[in-house]
């Protein structure tokens, strides 16, 4: 395996297996995903991911890593410049929405399927909630939430099941887009659920 | 979005913040967007961004404003910009690759 700083071909190699492994653990899960069945997906050969990966574990680490990273950076730009708290937190939910949209199978994935394989893919997940947790409790907390550290992980537990809900499980609700999403969510954590908007007002917007 | 500058901004206040990101590294980036240049100078873990080009760059990296501050606010992959030929790099591409760690 690779130790030594890598050249272009080798960066340019190792990305695009990872975007295979992405879609083959989307595509099969990981527990039916094989080494095969990524080199196949990348056109690669089997010596090529051996040259970057240990095992298909260490690829999918690898990617839960490189996912997280996108997540968080894309979390942070999106309220680094919101002053107003209420509007921060609407706007960390929006980007946090706009990841799952994007990456939804793999996002999936991970909910059904990641805490289940092993402690340090669960030790991996935990520390990202921990950090997007860390992230919106100023902002809970500048809101007048007490206990913000706690209503911070509460609030991370709810964007997931609610995204989850949204693009696996709310055949026959009405469809909702990002933002209208993130207006119910942050409306929900702050105002309770009678706050939410009724259906009838989000008719007419087109589904994100 | 956040505008160029302020993501420069940014790399040179997370290098300062955390010196070991950038340790061992000395190295001048130019980065050539749509109608504006950057010069980012890092040497023994300490950086600083300046506007305009570079007098002798060790890497330049070339890209449209949008994709570059796609790439650094985490809504494009870097290795999948290079692939795309949305990112373009001359010179040291070792140090194009050090460079996303420093983005993280």
């Amino acid at each position: 395996m690779t130790e030594s700083p890598l050249t272009e071909r080798q960066w340019v190699r190792r990305g695009e297996l990872l975007e295979a492994a992405r879609r083959v653990f989307e595509r099969d899960g990981y527990h039916a995903a094989t080494v095969s069945s990524i080199v196949q997906m990348a056109g690669l050969s089997q010596g090529a991911f051996y040259l970057y990966f240990v095992d298909k574990k260490a690829v999918f680490a690898a990617l839960q890593e490189e996912m997280a990273t996108l997540l968080r950076r894309r979390i942070y730009w999106a309220t680094r410049n919101q002053s107003d708290p209420a509007s921060r937190l609407t706007a960390g939910l929006t980007a946090y929405f706009e990841f799952y949209d994007e990456y939804r199978n793999w996002m999936r994935r991970l909910t059904v399927e990641g805490l289940g394989i092993d402690e340090s893919f669960e030790a991996r997940q935990v520390q990202l909630y921990e950090t997007l947790a860390g992230g919106f409790a100023p902002t809970l907390g500048e809101l007048g939430v007490r206990l913000p550290a706690v209503a911070a992980a509460a609030l991370i537990g709810m964007a997931s099941q609610v995204a989850y809900w949204k693009h696996y499980q709310s055949q026959g609700s009405p469809p909702m887009t990002v933002a209208s999403l993130a207006q119910a969510c942050a409306s929900l954590f702050l105002h309770g659920a009678a706050s939410i908007p009724s259906p009838s007002q989000e008719q007419g917007e087109p589904n994100a | 979005m956040p505008e160029a500058k302020e993501v420069f901004s940014e790399i040179e206040n997370r290098i300062k913040s955390k010196p070991e990101k950038a340790a061992g590294l000395n190295a001048t980036y130019q980065f050539d967007l749509t109608g504006e240049s950057w010069t980012l100078k890092i040497a023994d873990g300490a950086a600083t961004v300046s506007p305009g080009a570079a007098q002798s760059p060790n890497t330049t990296l070339i890209a449209s404003t949008d994709d570059w501050m796609n790439i650094a606010t985490g809504k494009l992959n870097p290795v999948q910009a290079f692939m795309q030929q949305k990112l373009k790099v001359k010179g040291d591409m070792g140090l194009a690759m050090k460079l996303q760690g420093l983005l993280q």
